[in-house]
């Protein structure tokens, strides 16, 4: 097992270099990029020159070849010039303007600090990027200018995981019964019940359950004087009367704040996890009832119940493991649609603006973590198939 | 011999041989019929399909009062009534117009096509790719599983935005000679949702195909001399099946609203060809005042998704190797 | 069966009821106070006897009587603005976003607004004008090595060869002898007021904001740094500024911070850090003293900016501002701003969030007196341009017919377009339809245009006389030389409904003229990225729509032959510039240059840009379509809110917003 894995960990690591160089490369890829739509003013004194627009360039390392950028990503900048130093300064990219040397390569901050963090004051942003072995994640291009990206992450990553635990483990505690029973009375009018509603739940869009929810619970109750729920956000700005935070006397900020906020995004996220889970569920549970065991437990003379409990449903939990494990960089990665609809500033939101918005630090520290969290799930996946199936073995 | 004489043994020979195996097709076919909710909803999926297709031959040749033009015009996608703008139902339009004043119905069945050729062949595709690498990766372990599966984990890290637009803008131009231009673009889609889409059952299937692999009638199956493959083949892939059924079924509405996603954002089928998914997106403005238009398009997703589950049901059932007709 | 669901959500209320009785406990209110107290010491130092007195400020924990309220207490009047995006900064040079923009106005005062198509001042004293003297125009000797304006419009340092205009408008090459050149100077008078930690606003504040705006670091377009002889204080409130000879700046009244943008910088808070570090600092982008109405008090990331009122504030004896706080909201999904609007948790909803497609609904909230909502046409208008000349080998007779050389082409696709039915349906009649490149009630606005109208039969009649007809009977023209179908794409950003339905229509429209229209759609950083990658900026398009975002001034420099977009080798204008048309017409080039070189107030600049207007109606490089609508709303008790078509904020009052 220790062997298995140390080897698992060696490859682990691996995917996640790999996938991050990866997608580096896609980034700089992608048609457009940050510095497209700059010069969009019709005013003469407001458009940018060519030297503006290289000074940009400078400042966000994108005069930068890619490899380049990629491993002051990983390992920081203060290396950059004498590294250039070193082997003669070539020019690679034509974008050497200022000096002719590699400190060009640095962002101004960097070059003026003479291209090394000696001496900086330690209160204040340090001038050369450190990279991420320094744990320095970078600083936000175009979302938070200036404000470091693991100050952004951790602002939001709070309210990503509160909501996508809850959700996860609403939906797990209510698909797996809900699945069992589904299957034990298959064809019968709960199970019809559920197929429809699972499928209802999958041919409408997100954000169509969503503002409905919203709408109804939010704008509807209130035009009909019934306590009425709020429509996003996490905590209170204002407390408006008649509303349920009115009416229970809420103190925005409070753990109750944020409860009340949370009810209308996990109802509409765990019903939908609940739609795909529960069917998962039936499945197995349908597969696992026609083994020949279950048989001869009953003919054992094994009450239902234990048949069901004790030797079904451990069998029939494989599959869900699967879809469930994935639920780890979920967890971490947030619902898009549902933060936007509910205006939920968790890290799903994050991600969405910042690609839209070419703020690549925050992009690769999210697509980071998450490759992380991706591959640690499936391992904790592969382990948790051993545990439920003792004839599954891994050489 | 004479004629006389009933040869016994002779007749019973015959009797024995008319019991021809029958190939393994009918058999499931033979099940499949049995299973009577599969069978109503393969009809009725057929029946959705044959709307699809010939209600707009239909209604092409039929003819309505085009308000802003002020003439009988042909049903049509395209044609635009913009004195008549999101109509209620009446008896020129069943379902009422749209933003622009077309018709809601044709565009509805002409949609259709689009999104369920897309939405059909994206979801057998990638099952069957996932099914099959995954009882690979199951099977044979070791290497052949690690490499897989790390190839997998990469798959599903890579963010799927950046990648589409990369992708469009290299796939902008590409045109399929004898098809329309939209088809192309349809093809498209599907080569890339197919690609980057497998990955979902290919870990089902390998799950199953794990806890299949130690058990006895592998190792029989090896005893008589079976080859890997066929053992994939005949027990892995059959077993595997149920989850991977349900991770389709679910999948069909999926791909249709991720379709139209990629299109809002310009990638794919673009305006004003009609997919139900980018019918449903028009109305994410209109939930204040007219949240019911989304039902059209979302009732039709219901139906194939609905009826697609069912016949998932019946197949499971159909192809269940322990069952004996 | 349904017991397990029916479990847990009890067990929830249950849980939620616990919180909320532990939450409603009565709590003991202590508080951290800091003490400051003189004590006196008696210390050996160098083994002298010293007695020291000092200043101790010590920390104490004091419980907090909890006193009866009085009886009279002020209304604490609250607003809070919804925006759609979170400013990326606020640091004046460190972006430009509306959202920005909207929070920068609480706390700054800006030296101008932009009010109904003229400019205010707000800041300063008085806008300086050439009549009233506070702006001259002075006649200098200009000798080898000055830097001076070349007859070419770029700064450039005087020598041997170089072309200049003289003060008589002629155009000389230096050959060392010293040339008269004329030279600006205007003077700008500061209104006193402080900064909100008290220091008072001078001139070196200003100053100093000039040499942030200066400096290479920071990331701002050096056009008027560049053309600035010297900006010097005269005084304590008053600033002076000097362009270089032979640049007469049409916006001189504008140069109250020259290059730069409408806030001053505290020179006593900010000097300790360098551009590049002003770019990040933290309590320059994310708190900045400013001298506005309102001070930052906390910024919730993601979610909100707080802001209280400015105890300090200049204007404070006239009770301004009336709001004791604002908080700026950030809320991207339009349905839930209106839900927020709806349910009384949003007081504004700013033209970023709100959107045309919610008019219906916005019109129906008025009626039934929840909300008031604001249409205003500014000056941005929606436009498709004709890819006239193209770049390489994408047209132009080699990719395929160069349809739109000849004008008439041109003139004959904006007939047949339905420009009036689209701001009917899409805009829900609230805009017009525009003719050129600034709106009819612009000051500048010319009589004599050529507005063409919406007339399909002339248009067929102009398409049939250039020579497209349709051979073949399937409705689509042909081009006779080569027999290819006149069949073209076109382009612009996505997921942007406006723009799908607009496209749609035209498209519709170019059936009747039988125009085989494409469309595609583009994310708007492919669609706008620079040449020569970008489609549109790098020439490589047929139709492409898009919107400038044009100000007070007419942008006629838009679409001058310089600023067609190629590599400067080929003479081109470089891939940074403008006009991505191709299309290139020495008469309006002479009178916009004309215009660009002379100032506000003299018939030279109205006729000139007048004439570059007639011009450009009759040779349709582009095709005008209408002007973009802002939209926001607010609710009923909001006082003194209004949308103005040239000012970009519509928060830019908000020191004067009240709420009943």
């Amino acid at each position: 097992m220790t062997n298995y894995l140390i080897r698992r960990g060696f490859q682990m690591i691996i995917v996640v270099i790999v996938a991050t160089m990866a997608i580096y490369g896609l980034l700089n890829a992608v048609p457009g990029g940050p510095l497209s739509g700059l010069n969009l003013s019709g005013n003469q004194k407001d458009r940018l020159s060519a030297q503006d627009i290289a000074r940009i360039e400078a400042t966000l390392g994108l005069n930068r070849p890619v490899w380049m950028a990629y491993l002051t990503w990983v390992g920081g900048e203060d290396w950059v010039d004498e590294l250039g130093n070193l082997v003669g300064n070539p020019d690679l990219n034509g974008k050497l303007l200022f000096t002719g040397t590699w400190s060009d390569y640095q962002s101004p901050t960097c070059q003026q600090a003479g291209g090394s963090n000696a001496g900086a004051d330690p209160d204040r942003l340090m001038p050369c990027n450190r990279g991420i072995i320094r744990w320095d994640w970078g600083e936000s291009w175009s979302l938070a200018r200036g404000q470091s990206v693991s100050n952004i992450i951790q602002s939001r990553v709070g309210n990503t995981i509160i909501l996508m635990t809850i959700v996860s483990i609403l939906s797990i505690v209510i698909a797996v019964p809900i699945g069992i029973i589904s299957a034990v009375r298959q064809y019968s009018a709960l199970d019809y019940a559920v197929t429809t509603f699972s499928f209802f739940g999958i041919a409408m869009p997100v954000f169509w359950f969503g503002l409905l929810l919203i709408i109804l619970f939010g704008v509807k109750f209130q035009q009909w004087g019934f306590p009425y729920f709020p429509t996003g956000d996490v905590f209170t700005t204002r407390v408006t009367p008649g509303s349920i935070q009115d009416i229970l006397s809420v103190t925005p900020g409070t753990v109750t704040d944020r409860i009340v906020h949370l009810i209308l995004p996990v109802t509409m996220l765990s019903l939908f996890s609940l739609a795909g889970w529960s069917r998962f569920m039936r499945s197995s549970m349908l597969e696992v009832l026609r083994q020949d065991y279950v048989r001869t437990a009953r003919a054992k003379g094994l009450t239902e119940r234990i048949v069901i409990m004790k030797h079904a449903t451990r069998n029939a939990l494989i599959p869900l493991i699967t879809i469930v494990v994935f639920q780890i960089p979920d967890i971490f990665g947030g619902a898009i649609v549902t933060e936007t609809i509910f205006n939920y500033p968790g890290m799903g939101r994050l991600f969405i603006d910042a690609l839209n918005r070419d703020d690549w630090p925050i992009v690769m520290a999210y697509l980071f973590i998450s490759a992380i969290l991706v591959v640690i799930a499936t391992l904790v996946g592969d382990i948790l198939y051993t545990i439920v199936d003792p004839r599954i073995r891994f050489d | 011999m004479s004629v006389a004489e009933i040869d016994i043994k002779a007749l019973e020979a015959e009797a024995l041989l008319t019991d021809k195996p029958e190939a393994l097709i009918v058999t499931y076919w033979k099940r499949l019929r049995r299973h009577k909710l599969a069978t109503f909803s393969l009809i009725m999926l057929g029946a959705v399909i044959l709307l699809m297709i010939a209600g707009p031959i239909i209604m092409s040749r039929q003819t309505y009062y085009n308000i802003s033009k002020n003439e009988e015009t042909l049903y049509a996608r395209d044609t635009q009534d913009l004195a008549n703008r999101n109509a209620a139902p009446s008896a020129d339009h069943w379902l009422g117009t749209d933003e622009l004043g077309r018709d809601v119905l044709f565009r509805l069945l002409v949609a259709g096509r689009l999104s369920l050729f897309i939405a059909f062949t994206v979801v057998f595709v990638r099952e069957t790719v996932g099914i099959f690498i995954g009882a690979l990766s199951g099977y044979f372990g070791g290497w052949v599983d690690s490499f897989i599966q790390r190839a997998v984990e990469f798959i599903i890290i890579l963010p799927l935005l950046p990648l589409l637009l990369t992708l469009s803008s290299l796939l902008r131009g590409v045109q399929i000679n004898f098809l329309p231009p939209e088809w192309s673009q349809a093809v498209v889609i599907i080569i890339i949702l197919s690609l980057f889409g497998w990955t979902g059952a290919a870990r089902l299937s390998r799950g199953m195909a794990l806890s299949l692999r130690n058990q006895e009638f592998t190792e029989a199956s090896k005893a008589l001399g079976m080859s890997d493959l066929q053992i994939i083949a005949r027990h892995m892939v059959p077993n595997t099946l149920p989850p991977v059924i349900v991770n389709a079924t679910l999948g069909l509405g999926g791909v249709i609203l991720l379709e139209s996603a990629l299109s809002f954002l310009g990638f794919g089928i673009q305006q004003p060809v009609a997919t139900w998914g980018n019918m449903l997106q028009d109305v994410q403005k209109d939930m204040f005042t007219a949240p019911w238009k989304a039902l059209y398009p979302g009732f039709m997703i219901f139906i194939t998704s609905l009826c697609f589950n069912y016949i998932g049901d019946g197949l499971r059932d159909a192809l269940d190797p322990r069952l004996k007709l | 069966m349904f017991q397990n669901k029916r479990l847990v959500l009890t067990a929830l209320f249950a849980l939620v009821g616990a919180i909320i009785l532990v939450a409603c406990q009565p709590q003991v209110v202590t508080e951290t106070v800091e003490v400051t107290r003189v004590v006196t010491e008696t210390v050996v130092e160098e083994g002298q006897t010293v007695e020291v007195t000092r200043v101790v400020t010590e920390t104490e924990e004091v419980v907090v009587e909890v006193t009866a309220e009085p009886e009279m207490a002020p209304v604490s009047k609250d607003l809070v603005v919804c925006m759609a995006q979170e400013p990326a900064t606020l640091y004046p040079a460190g972006g430009s976003m509306l959202a920005q923009s909207a929070v920068m106005h609480a706390i700054w005062t800006d030296q101008y607004s932009s009010l109904s198509y003229d400019y205010q001042p707000v800041g300063i004293a008085k806008l300086p004008s050439l009549a009233d003297g506070d702006a001259v125009v002075n006649e200098v000797e200009v000798n080898a090595g000055d830097t001076v304006l070349g007859a070419d419009g770029e700064p450039v340092t005087l020598e041997e060869g170089v072309e200049v205009t003289n003060a008589a408008g002629e155009t000389v090459a230096f050959d060392g002898t010293p040339v008269m050149m004329k030279q600006m100077t205007v003077d700008f008078e500061i209104v006193a007021r402080n900064w909100s930690d008290g220091e008072p606003v001078t001139s070196a504040d200003y100053v100093y904001t000039y040499s942030v705006y200066a400096d290479p670091d920071t990331p701002a377009s050096k056009f008027t740094v560049d053309r600035t002889a010297a900006f010097e204080a005269t005084g304590d409130l008053g600033v002076r500024w000097t362009g270089i000879p032979g640049y007469l700046d049409s916006t001189y009244f504008l140069n109250a911070i020259p290059g730069g943008a409408n806030q001053i910088f505290p020179e006593h808070a900010w000097s300790q850090y360098s551009a590049a570090e002003l770019l990040e600092a933290e309590d320059v982008s994310r708190s900045p003293i400013g001298d506005g109405a309102f001070v930052v008090s906390e910024w919730v990331a993601g979610d909100s900016i707080r802001l209280v009122r400015n105890d300090n504030y200049y204007r404070a004896s006239e009770g301004l501002p009336y709001l004791s706080s604002v908080t700026y909201k950030f809320i991207p999904d339009t349905n839930q701003m209106v839900a927020q609007l709806l349910s009384g948790q949003c007081d504004i909803g700013t033209q970023d969030g709100m959107d045309v497609g919610q008019s219906p609904f916005l019109i129906e909230a008025q009626n039934n007196g929840l909300l008031t909502p604001y249409f205003q046409t500014g000056t941005v208008f929606e436009h498709i341009d004709f890819g006239i000349n193209s770049y390489g080998d994408y047209g132009d007779g080699v990719g395929r017919p160069d349809w739109f050389e000849d004008v008439r082409v041109r003139q004959a696709m904006t007939m047949c377009t339905d420009r009036q039915s689209m701001v009917d349906n899409i805009l829900y009649g609230k805009s017009e339809v525009i003719h050129t490149y600034i709106p009819s009630v612009h000051p500048l606005y010319p009589d004599g245009l050529t507005e063409w109208p919406y007339d399909v039969e002339q248009a067929n009649a102009l398409l049939d006389e250039v020579g497209y007809v349709d051979s073949d009977g399937d409705g689509i023209r042909e081009d006779s030389a080569t027999g290819a179908p006149f069949h073209v794409t076109l382009g612009t950003t996505s997921g942007n409904e406006m723009r799908q339905q607009l496209t749609q229509i035209f498209k519709e429209n170019m059936l009747q003229c039988g125009i085989d229209v494409e469309l595609y759609y583009l994310a708007s950083s492919e669609w706008f990225a620079d040449g020569p990658d970008g489609p549109l900026f790098g020439r490589r398009f047929d139709l492409g729509e898009f919107a400038w975002l044009t100000g007070v001034e007419p942008s006629c420099g838009l679409y001058l032959s310089s600023a067609i977009t190629g590599p400067i080798e080929e003479g081109f204008g470089g891939w940074g510039e403008s006009n991505e048309t191709g299309w290139s017409n020495a008469d309006y080039d002479a009178v916009c240059n004309a215009a660009a070189s002379s100032l506000p107030g003299t018939p030279e600049y109205e006729d000139n840009h007048k004439e570059a207007q007639r011009i450009f109606s009759q040779e349709v490089p582009v095709i005008p379509l209408f002007l973009r609508l802002k939209v926001a709303a607010a609710r009923t008790n909001v006082v003194n809110f209004g949308v103005d078509p040239t000012q970009n904020s519509e928060l830019y009052n908000i020191y004067e917003l009240d709420l009943q």
